[in-house]
């Protein structure tokens, strides 16, 4: 998939989004008048419950599914699978191929477009040193930790060289601990790459740790955007490293979550 | 598989080797009759028809017909039912051939077939090759329907064309259901052709068999039907082995 805006991350705006899944009688409402802007660059959260529609958000937005009403626009103003910038997908269950090995599977997206072995390998080789799995490229999935092979995710992902990253609860299945450095290594990425990511997650700490904008949906049946909260200004780098978790701005913004999810509505 | 585990592996074949011969050989002692020899016997004339090169031909032509039935029938009955197991159109169309023509004793038609493909290996390769074909497309659908959505998903979000889904995830998927419908399929057809074998042939382990048996030389006889055990053991290991190193991720730890 080519870009056609050239080299910066991905802007997108989804406009009155809705899908719905079609049952045998009638349809099962995913979610409706999702409205939400994702600047160029940015960390955007969506927040919800289990059941709210935010994974199927994703599966729009990565055009694996026709929105059943509105539209996902891109960059300049472009429509379609033909504007559509680079984008790379990870899923909650890493989506690896356990009969592939960690190269292979890192490997696996420039295989399918084409791209000759030696650059595959020499392309394969540098994320996956970028990722610390130095050592482990001939080892099967099977055979690694759950951190490693979201590690492993990440490394597929950005191999594409995506200017969209898409993540659907990317770190809900780690340990707190695991969790934490990978969250820390998403934004190192970031910081390096500035890649646009748009992140579905059902924890308000992740959100308000990693994210620039929130937006909060809730399950109406069918999910609706109830909210959008920016995060605190810090001034500079301010907002992020380990240190902002203890910061009251932290603390606040994470409330403005919390009372957006549990809010009157 | 490691090292060890292997080494494990034959002991415990070797060990049920052994109880089969002892077994066999205390009922040879019990029976005392012409028409059970002792293994001894059958080991050393088995020996002497393959130092002698007799057994050969007949090894060779069994050994033929299983190999390009396997050939002809493995690779098709797989290609469809990956197909048919992944497209419901296609599917629509299979499996009420499958469903009405699996539990047939094909073996039953055997005389059926001969009356069209003629006496000599047409026949039985046919019959091997429908039975191998039946007994894949049916795991070979079944696996193909299994494939997690999740691995279907992610691939799509590759860019992946369904041909390039079939061969990264549908078959490497289904391949250790393939290799066990083979393995089955084997055993089912070296029955088989003990069966298409004893009718109107002049070579192979089956028509050896029933020949030693009308000679009332029963030694001959239980050369040739551990001959054909061993040749069944073997089709086993190598399959075994295609398993043990295509599926190794698997069992890696």
């Amino acid at each position: 998939m080519v870009s056609p805006e050239g080299g910066g991350p991905a802007r997108l705006i989804l406009e009155g989004l809705a899908l719905s899944y079609p049952l045998h009688s009638g349809a099962l409402r995913a979610f409706e008048d999702v409205d939400a802007e994702i600047p160029g660059g940015a960390i955007v959260a969506v927040v919800g419950p289990s059941g709210c529609g935010k994974t199927s958000v994703i599966r729009v937005v990565a055009g694996l599914r026709e929105p059943t009403a509105g539209r996902v626009v891109f960059g300049s103003g472009g429509l379609g699978a033909a504007a559509r910038p680079r984008t790379a997908v990870i899923f909650q269950d890493y989506g690896l191929l356990p009969w592939k090995t960690v190269s292979a599977n890192v490997e696996l997206p420039l295989l399918l477009a084409g791209i000759s072995a030696g650059a595959r390998r020499s392309r394969a080789e540098a994320v996956i040193v970028e990722l610390g799995l130095e050592g482990f490229s001939r080892y099967y999935p099977k055979r690694l930790s759950g951190g490693m092979r979201q590690r492993v995710a990440l490394a597929r992902a950005l191999v594409q060289e995506p200017k969209l990253l898409l993540m659907d609860e990317p770190f809900s299945s780690l340990d707190a601990l695991t969790r934490e450095s990978m969250q820390e290594t998403l934004l190192e990425l970031h910081s390096r790459r500035g890649t646009t990511v748009l992140l579905v997650t059902h924890s308000i700490e992740e959100a308000a740790y990693l994210a620039d904008r929130v937006y909060v949906m809730r399950s109406k049946n069918p999910g609706r955007v109830v909210a959008r909260i920016d995060a605190p200004d810090a001034g500079g780098e301010g907002r992020r490293g380990p240190s902002f978790r203890a910061e009251p701005m932290f603390l606040e913004y994470m409330n403005g979550i919390r009372r957006a999810l549990e809010g009157a509505s | 598989m490691r090292g060890r585990d292997r080494l494990a592996r034959a002991a415990s074949l070797a060990a049920a080797l052994a109880a089969v011969v002892g077994a066999w050989a205390v009922a040879a002692a019990l029976v005392h009759r012409p028409f059970l020899p002792s293994p001894w016997s059958a080991a050393s004339r088995l020996a002497a028809r393959l130092a002698d090169g007799s057994l050969a031909l007949h090894l060779g032509a069994s050994a033929r017909r299983v190999g390009i039935a396997l050939a002809l029938a493995a690779p098709a009955a797989a290609a469809l039912g990956l197909a048919s197991g992944r497209s419901k159109k296609l599917d629509a169309f299979v499996s009420p051939f499958v469903y009405l023509l699996h539990p047939l004793p094909k073996v039953a038609f055997l005389p059926i077939i001969m009356q069209f493909l003629g006496l000599g290996d047409g026949a039985k390769i046919f019959l091997i090759g429908v039975i191998i074909f039946g007994q894949i497309l049916v795991s070979a659908r079944d696996a193909a329907r299994a494939v997690p959505e999740a691995f279907i998903e992610s691939m799509r979000s590759l860019g992946a064309t369904r041909t390039a889904i079939a061969r990264h995830v549908v078959f490497p998927y289904a391949l250790p259901a393939l290799l066990s419908a083979l393995r089955v399929g084997l055993g089912t057809a070296i029955a088989v052709l003990f069966i298409a074998e004893s009718f109107a042939s002049e070579t192979g382990l089956g028509w050896y068999i029933v020949d030693a048996w009308t000679r009332v030389d029963y030694a001959d006889m239980y050369a040739a039907i551990v001959a054909l055990s061993l040749f069944g053991l073997a089709c086993y290991l190598v399959v075994d082995g295609a398993e043990a190193f295509l599926c190794r991720w698997r069992d890696e730890n």
